[in-house]
């Protein structure tokens, strides 16, 4: 096609624009900003040893801490800028005293999921991790531990336990992480997008811990706005879910569909005009118009809804 | 399908890190890595998959280069994928006492086929044009379809979705969070699209894809151990620049009784979505919370429709307006 916009380009020759602007703006903000004085530590208190006594003893795990956000103590929410270690793991004293004791010290390791928790959401408690307790995976008894590693991450963000989001959540979720390497899938293993993409797993209002929205629906057309219509003829099943026809974790049909067309549309059509015979496995082997390619969508190419004044039929 | 590949790859990775340790908290610490190369690749079978969402083009490059700077009140890491690609990615977050600031652009390339051919010319934008001497020539019963076959031209399908995000977040107080999120995503490129004068009578073009999808989030959230409230409001902003596409009919010039010399289909809206949101939670005894969320949403369902030429007034049907929905729930 002679103006295919943008189609024949295979590589960028030059950064765009807007990205050269967001490295100007960042690298001139960082040296403005970095006047500020870290506030001086507080007074150790009774039953408390700091920060200095604990890595005396635990040095990997205190390297861990120094590297993490955690140990920003120009913000006055970290453990830093409390208590260090002892912020979530309690005064130190007594295991100092008696060390191999079982009991002096909280143990993130030993004591009640619930309870680990109960810590992190002591800071950790807005935005999407406010929905954290009564979610899915807290009613269940995950904790944050089991996907998060405050001392040993291997993720670049997050401090997760994995190295990525999707190596964490398929640890349990091995079922749909097979299907992302499915021939239609999402960019997820190109790694342009990843689980907590579409999924809160701290917990969300909407269903299947959908991160926005309160409906599937709803979701999906944060990305495709295109299908949120508004349409002069609606087709039903869009209207009520896109999971209806469409896979989002991947398929071996094209367009993630759950099903390849024809036989997709017949799960419903199959009422006057459309005959199954004309669709059936015998017409399969014949060069219909109605089975090849996109089967019913060669014609009824606007399926998602349809602006024309006769569009009833979803074909213009 | 790719079925075999070759892949050369030079690759060159630096790694400078200076970690100036007090026991206390580091007073400043840069931590950067790079890796960059060469590749050269042999792709047999179909290119256009094995390049989907990415951009594995022959050449240099500089696929992954991370920046980390922390100063004693301040933190600032970029990060950059595929850089100068297809499929690039920046990333730089500042973050310092009260502040929080994200900015990132994203690529993300949908690469279909590269051996499409197509007889049809874009005039101008959503409107497809076969020559009239083709037209007229199979009209008349001159030429066959199969006979004008070698003067299409090949081309790419492809698309690819451009996107820019700023988050930012002040914090006045210890518990107060104000926050402010835009991401603004252009769309641009073709898809296939089955254009259909009737049943049993169409024609596969590349249809035009030039949209925009624009969401601003903003909030203020106040939070302790006990509780939260938050107030929102969330906008998107969709708007497709191809509202209408106009495609010629090959086989036919002019109109005739039973097929038109062209068609005309509705393609994507543009469409408009505001919601206010409010939630909150209380901590209660025994490890419960309560917590709840209620937004109000406004999609106003008001569209032109597609003026169409070809079709039949006795067909047309009036435009429903004005249809609104309220819901109750969390959006975005």
């Amino acid at each position: 096609m002679g103006t295919n916009r943008g189609g024949s380009r295979r590589t960028s020759s030059v950064v765009s624009p807007a990205g050269l602007a967001f490295a100007l703006v960042v690298c001139g903000l960082a040296p403005a900003w970095a006047g500020q004085e870290t506030p001086a530590p507080a007074p150790t208190p009774e039953g408390y040893v700091g920060v200095n006594k604990c890595a005396s003893c635990h040095q990997a795990q205190a390297t861990g801490y120094r590297n993490s956000p955690h140990a920003w103590a120009f913000d006055e929410r970290t453990p830093a800028a409390a208590r260090g270690c002892e912020t979530c793991h309690g005064p130190g004293q007594a295991h100092v005293d008696d060390v191999g004791a079982k009991g002096r010290i909280k143990n993130f390791k030993v004591i009640a999921p619930r309870e680990v928790s109960e810590t992190c959401m002591k800071c950790h408690n807005r935005q999407e991790h406010a929905q954290w307790q009564g979610s899915m995976h807290d009613s269940r008894n995950i904790t944050c531990i089991q996907c998060h590693s405050v001392h040993t991450p291997k993720s670049e963000r997050s401090h997760l336990k994995l190295a990525s989001v999707t190596e964490t959540c398929a640890q349990c979720h091995r079922d749909k992480a097979a299907r992302l390497l499915r021939s239609a899938h999402m960019p997820v293993r190109e790694g342009k997008l990843e689980c907590a993409t579409c999924h809160s797993p701290h917990g969300s209002p909407n269903v299947r811990m959908l991160r926005t929205g309160n409906s599937v629906n709803e979701f999906c057309w944060s990305c495709h706005a295109d299908k949120r219509g508004p349409f002069l003829w609606d087709h039903p099943p869009v209207r009520e879910s896109c999971v209806t026809c469409h896979d989002p974790h991947g398929s071996s049909n094209e367009r993630m569909l759950v099903s390849r067309p024809p036989m997709l549309c017949q799960r419903c059509h199959i009422a006057t005009r459309h005959p199954a015979t004309r669709y059936d496995a015998a017409a399969v082997a014949a060069p219909s118009n109605r089975v090849i390619s996109r089967g019913c969508v060669n014609c009824h190419s606007n399926i998602h809804g349809s602006n024309h004044p006769s569009g009833a039929y979803f074909h213009r | 399908m790719r079925d075999s590949s070759k892949v050369f790859v030079m690759a060159v990775s630096l790694l400078a890190a200076s970690t100036v340790a007090g026991q206390e908290a580091p007073a400043s610490r840069f931590a950067g890595s790079a890796d960059f190369g060469a590749r050269l690749t042999d792709v047999s079978g179909d290119e256009a998959r094995y390049q989907r969402f990415r951009d594995m083009s022959d050449g240099a490059y500089l696929d992954r280069f991370r920046l980390q700077k922390a100063g004693a009140s301040w933190a600032f890491d970029l990060r950059a994928d595929h850089i100068a690609r297809e499929d690039q990615f920046l990333q730089g977050r500042y973050r310092r006492k009260n502040l929080k600031l994200v900015l990132e652009w994203d690529q993300v390339p949908l690469f279909i086929s590269r051996d499409t051919q197509t007889l049809y010319q874009a005039d101008s934008p959503g409107v497809l044009r076969i020559n009239d001497a083709i037209q007229q020539g199979i009209q008349s019963a001159q030429f066959t379809l199969a006979s004008v076959a070698d003067q299409a031209a090949f081309f790419e399908t492809r698309s690819r979705r451009d996107s820019g995000r700023l988050e930012l977040l002040y914090r006045p107080t210890r518990d107060l969070d104000m926050t402010l999120r835009v991401k603004t995503s252009k769309r641009e490129g073709t898809l296939p699209w089955g254009a259909s004068f009737g049943f049993n009578n169409d024609v596969e073009v590349a249809a035009p894809q030039d949209t925009r999808t624009t969401d601003v989030a903003a909030g203020i959230e106040w939070a302790n151990e006990r509780g939260m409230l938050r107030l929102g409001y969330g906008g998107s902003w969709f708007d497709n620049h191809v509202p209408t596409l106009v495609w010629d009919n090959p086989l036919r010039l002019s109109d005739s009784a039973t097929a038109p010399g062209q068609g005309r289909s509705a393609l994507w809206p543009s469409s408009t979505m505001h919601s206010v949101t409010t939630a909150g939670s209380i901590k209660l005894p025994a490890n419960s919370r309560f917590t709840g969320n209620v937004t109000v949403a406004r999609c106003p369902r008001t569209s032109r429709c597609c003026r169409s030429r070809s079709t039949p007034r006795s067909h047309r049907s009036p435009c429903r307006a004005r249809l609104r929905t309220l819901k109750c729930g969390r959006w975005p």
